[in-house]
């Protein structure tokens, strides 16, 4: 049996994410895969504060799920899949897989861990300033109210601690070639010229960039348009796993 | 305080996360369920951290998914969605119970879970609070009238601000008078007035009835007693909130903070001043 693990991103991302893994795992598991899903310590419904949460531990996590699904003995194949920070999560624990997973499939993937950070903190001064209308603009105890202490970071009611913040600098360099070790990749991106220089270096690995085809804001705050699941990600994502694509 | 996670319900299809305290855990146990089309962590995680800060306090909890929400399965029962809402709600109150030894239960609407809070407890019997989060439209002219005000300030008093109110006074004008006009204007008086009697029905049963309204940008509510006041003669005896300095979806960390705050001290009162027959109205409480 092939299993898949699927790795969360992080924060309002994972919220709005819910909705596609629910229905991604739903159409794996009828068309015969095993699907594991779960929160990274400090997310989620799993144990730990929001404090707790960092890049470093969610992929300890992810390899620690994997494993416990390869122990589990069903599988004969593991393929690992993420969104947005859940796609680099997925990316660095491939690499410490004791049997590398045969797919990687990454879905926006974060490029660029400072950039990704600078929009996680811009965001949060945008989304409130825009939530709280008028009132923004001439109360000044309300800023205070919402907004963090200085020299603390927060982005959309998750805390972004410090190790969070220097892991994502540290670990997700622009210039950083490809880190995934599996035979077979898909990254869906909105960004297909930056990632020439993973296609470059991908190795032994057949990566394969495509366009992402989707303008879905995962950040957002807004309720509306919540629930969302870009169906043809889904249908790609099957044909790569099954084998039926021309890109594995 | 451990945690669990299970499936539950008559059909298993029901996913949900029972946490509870150390030691003896209250008689009253806490039900939390989908706010919007959120999963049972709720919106920024909230209720998986109100259900811990509640746990501290002694008290258990339930979050979980309604059926065709979140992890749960779609519902292969033929009921309509409303009957539907109520038995999984009350399914949740069964589970809880065997994990907790509650026997009586607050239930937290946030939203659109407002309406299903009142529909479960007018019909089960164990719920003893219903804590509704900004799910009424309750604008009075005051209210109105400040609204208005803020948005003067803030835009200020330009040629060009002018010219935009104007525009906005023309098309609010027409608006209203299309809202005069509609027949539908009536049937939402008659619907309101219907949810109102159903929450002076469950205070006339001893169920600590806690209205709660967040300040967002203004818009729906921009003071404290706005509720009270829109409610009228069906006030008596509910309880009242209003967090000022917080929005809708509760954004911020601080405003998570006073909103868990709020809602943990408006249980713990609760259970405080338990003997529901004899309770005296209830003091509103406010943070603002």
């Amino acid at each position: 049996m092939h299993a898949v693990v699927l790795c969360n991103p992080f924060g309002q991302e994972a919220i709005r994410a819910h909705r596609l893994y629910r229905v991604l795992g739903d159409r794996l598991a009828a068309a015969g895969f095993e699907v594991v899903r779960f929160d990274y310590f400090g997310s989620g419904d799993s144990a730990g504060d929001d404090e707790a949460f960092d890049l470093l531990g969610a992929v300890n996590d992810a390899v620690g799920v994997a494993e416990w699904t390869w122990a589990r003995g069903h599988a004969t194949r593991l393929s690992l899949l993420g969104l947005r920070l859940g796609g680099s999560v997925a990316m660095l624990a491939s690499s410490r897989l004791t049997t590398p997973p045969s797919h990687l499939v990454l879905f926006e993937p974060v490029l660029d861990g400072a950039r990704y950070l600078e929009q996680l903190v811009s965001n949060n001064e945008r989304t409130l300033t825009e939530i709280f209308g008028s009132r923004w603009k001439i109360d000044p105890n309300l800023r205070v109210r919402n907004l963090p202490p200085e020299g603390e970071y927060e982005s959309l009611g998750f805390v972004l601690g410090q190790g969070l913040r220097h892991q994502l600098g540290e670990l997700l360099p622009m210039a950083r070639p490809w880190q995934g070790r599996c035979a077979y990749a898909l990254a869906l991106t909105r960004e297909v010229p930056q990632l020439a220089h993973w296609q470059a270096c991908a190795g032994s690995t057949r990566l394969n960039v495509r366009e992402a085809a989707s303008e879905i804001d995962w950040a957002t705050n807004s309720a509306v348009n919540t629930a969302i699941v870009p169906m043809h990600w889904i249908e790609q994502t099957l044909e790569f796993l099954q084998g039926t694509s021309a890109y594995a | 305080m451990h945690e669990r996670s299970m499936l539950f319900g008559d059909d298993q299809g029901l996913v949900g996360t029972v946490c509870v305290p150390d030691g003896t855990a209250r008689d009253v146990a806490l039900v939390l369920f989908n706010a919007g089309v959120v999963h049972r962590v709720g919106p920024h995680r909230l209720h998986v951290k109100l259900a811990r800060e509640m746990a501290s306090h002694g008290m258990a909890s339930i979050r979980f998914d309604l059926h065709g929400m979140g992890d749960s399965l779609r519902s292969g029962m033929t009921t309509g969605h409303g009957e539907q809402v109520v038995l999984d709600l009350r399914a949740a109150m069964d589970e809880l119970q065997r994990a907790s030894g509650a026997t009586r239960f607050a239930l937290l609407g946030f939203c659109s879970g407002v309406p299903q809070s009142v529909a479960a407890a007018l019909a089960d019997p164990r719920v003893a609070s219903v804590l509704l989060y900004d799910g009424f439209a309750l604008k009075t002219r005051r209210a109105r009238m400040r609204y208005l005000g803020i948005r003067f300030r803030a835009h200020g008093f330009t040629l060009a601000a002018m010219r935009l109110w104007m525009r906005r006074a023309v098309q609010a004008a027409a608006e209203s008078m299309r809202r005069v006009a509609a027949p539908s204007r009536a049937e939402a008086k008659s619907a309101r007035d219907t949810a109102f009697a159903q929450l002076r029905s469950l205070r006339e049963r001893g169920v600590d009835v806690v209205v709660l309204a967040a300040g967002s940008d203004y818009s729906e509510f921009n003071y404290r007693d706005q509720a009270r006041e829109a409610m009228g003669p069906y006030a008596e005896g509910l309880r009242f909130g209003f967090l000022d300095a917080v929005d809708h979806v509760l954004t911020s960390r601080k405003a998570q903070q006073d909103y868990i705050a709020w809602i943990r001290n408006a249980l713990l009162q609760q259970a405080q001043a338990e003997t529901p027959a004899q309770a005296p109205a209830p003091t509103l409480m406010c943070n603002s």
